[in-house]
């Protein structure tokens, strides 16, 4: 009954993004990007869809059980990048309708005048994001065999939901992804809803009752204690979180942000787009529940869905399930559509449209089927990968930040050398637990190490070239970074 | 009536100071941990003190932002996008 509904819910979702699509798109940019006239509506859900993904269903509430208050860090990141994106987004719109670009790696090429530059920003993002792809199809098989109890079924759906996925990404593009996410979020908003009533009721006799109990029993988990996720831990991560997504860090962003009509449509998004976050309040209560409910060795990804299922009939634990595979499947497909475009744009560059989408296209394949197939045979072959992945792609912030102004602050080559080093710092504190970072997030750590290394390499530009201009100037006359 | 370029300036100033609304919500939220009557225990309104700080102070962005749009942003030249159709042409 379950798996049934689960699986008539992924087809019905595929098929809104065909709906009001009679032919595929016949250039890349308008795979990508649209015509650049999406409005507000339509800009909000695109927007509203690719922030909320299986880690807001499953891992917040997993972190409200395990940690308690310290799952709260992900109410405000988004929110407070939106601060800054209603400044910058008008921007790198006008400078993407300007130049035409459609991928994050167009920028640094353009800004930087280094198609060197954007090529390796590119490479970066296309082997960051694969991990979070195979997360979100893996997650996905994992909501399924979680709620109905079989392997089998799990499995099952992860090559249905990446079969529907693949075939509506080529089908409409970013168009596609825009029609499915009304329904994602309206199916989110409802599982939520259904949640946050009957779980707490179910399970601890209402809201009230749940923090009473929680306050009695348990009290430390109301507040950032002291341990692994305290205040520092809270507040790094929340910074490291909140620039990542300020300045657009993830690639697979671009394309609903680039597709927008213009900077008041923008604007109108980020102001409003706050209000829509608090949603995940919700399951971090749902968490809480779980801490009255279940054995404490339960698995933090397993809380949410567990509680649905015990407190939930079947068929409606099927529509929970939907909503929750909906959260995997819209972020995986923004996801292809980030990672295509890198290659047939930036690193596979050819000089007939036909080709590029055929590129593009066949680059979906291959991400969605490599991510599938990882997801089945190893699923933990990429997971160390994806521990770098948010703070890794956060170390493009520096050279964004100094480019995206009227004057730009840095040269292509202290730009590359501050991120590769970024990059390395925090690399080496995600694997080398040894050395003591006092819980603040590595990837401010490293923010650290690449803006001191990037000014220290452009100091020395300078004091070489007279100025960042004369620098610039001399770098693409020798062609050194081209 | 018009308007000395003295009086012009001042008010594009205070226009722009406007800019710095959102700074207050964004201080109150990473002030969050250290803050001894937020980071308790106590519950209000039923809830840990910590979830409605962080609520209330997420719900006062968009006001924020809005005061802004209304105060300087609507002066730019891009205040419209052309077009008051809110869906565009995602079919």
């Amino acid at each position: 009954m379950i798996l049934a509904v689960a699986l008539i819910g992924m087809v019905v979702i595929a098929s809104c993004a065909f709906i009001g699509r009679r032919r595929p798109s016949a250039t890349l940019e308008d795979w990508t990007v649209g015509q650049r006239n999406f409005g507000g509506i339509v800009t909000w859900f695109l927007m509203a869809g690719e922030s909320f993904t299986t880690f807001t269903f499953l891992a917040v509430a997993g972190l409200a059980f395990t940690s308690g208050a310290a799952a709260t860090y992900a109410i405000p990141y988004i929110p407070l990048s939106f601060i800054g994106l209603y400044f910058l987004g008008p921007k790198l719109w006008r400078l993407g309708k300007q130049h035409g670009y459609l991928t994050q790696a167009d920028f640094f090429s353009e800004r930087y005048r280094s198609p060197l530059l954007g090529r390796i920003v590119a490479v970066v993002g296309v082997v960051f994001l694969l991990p979070y792809l195979q997360l979100q199809i893996t997650g996905l098989g994992l909501i399924v065999e979680l709620v109905t109890g079989s392997h089998q079924s799990g499995t099952l759906s992860m090559v249905v939901a990446t079969v529907l996925m693949v075939a509506f990404v080529l089908w409409s593009g970013i168009r596609g992804l825009a029609q499915t996410a009304y329904l994602k979020d309206a199916l989110m908003i409802l599982a939520m809803i259904v949640l946050i009533i009957a779980v707490p009721v179910h399970y601890a006799g209402g809201i009230g009752a749940l923090f009473r109990t929680v306050s009695a029993h348990e009290p430390q988990l109301l507040t950032l204690h002291s341990g692994p996720t305290d205040g520092i831990w809270w507040v790094s991560s929340v910074l490291i979180s909140t620039i990542g997504s300020l300045f657009m860090t993830l690639p697979h962003l671009w394309p609903g942000l680039l597709a927008a009509r213009g900077p008041r449509t923008l604007r109108r998004n980020f102001t409003f787009l706050p209000l829509y976050q608090v949603v995940i309040i919700l399951p971090v209560i749902i968490g809480f529940t779980g801490v009255v409910a279940l054995k404490k060795s339960t698995d933090g990804n397993d809380v949410l869905l567990t509680l649905a299922h015990g407190a939930l009939p079947d068929w409606l634990t099927g529509v929970i399930a939907v909503a929750a595979a909906a959260s995997a499947m819209i972020p995986a497909a923004a996801l292809c559509i980030g990672m295509s475009t890198l290659v047939a744009h930036n690193l596979l560059p050819t000089r007939t449209e036909r080709t590029r989408l055929a590129i593009n296209h066949g680059t979906v394949l291959v991400a969605a089927g490599l991510a599938l197939t990882l997801g089945l045979t190893r699923p933990n072959a990429l997971a160390n990968l994806l521990l770098l992945t948010f703070s890794g792609l956060a170390q493009l912030a520096p050279a964004l930040a100094a480019a995206v102004g009227r004057r730009r602050w840095l040269n292509a080559t202290p730009a590359l050398l501050g991120i590769v080093v970024g990059v390395g710092v925090v690399g080496l504190l995600t694997f080398d637990t040894a050395i003591p970072t006092h819980n603040v997030n590595v990837g401010i750590i490293g923010l650290v190490a690449n803006v001191v290394v990037a000014a220290a390499a452009q100091a020395v530009v300078i004091l070489r070239s007279g100025s960042v201009q004369d620098a610039t100037r001399k770098a693409e006359a020798s062609e050194v970074l081209a | 009536m018009t308007v000395s370029p003295v009086a012009e300036r001042s008010t594009s100033s205070r226009s722009r100071a406007v800019c710095i609304l959102p700074v207050i919500p964004a201080v109150a939220l990473l002030l969050a941990p250290w803050l001894a009557f937020v980071n308790t225990a106590t519950l209000w309104l039923g809830v840990p003190a910590l979830f409605i700080w962080t609520s209330i102070w997420v719900l006062l962005i968009p006001v924020t932002l809005l005061t802004v749009e209304r105060r300087w942003s609507r002066f730019r030249p891009d205040a419209t996008d052309g077009s008051p159709d809110l869906l565009g042409d995602a079919s």
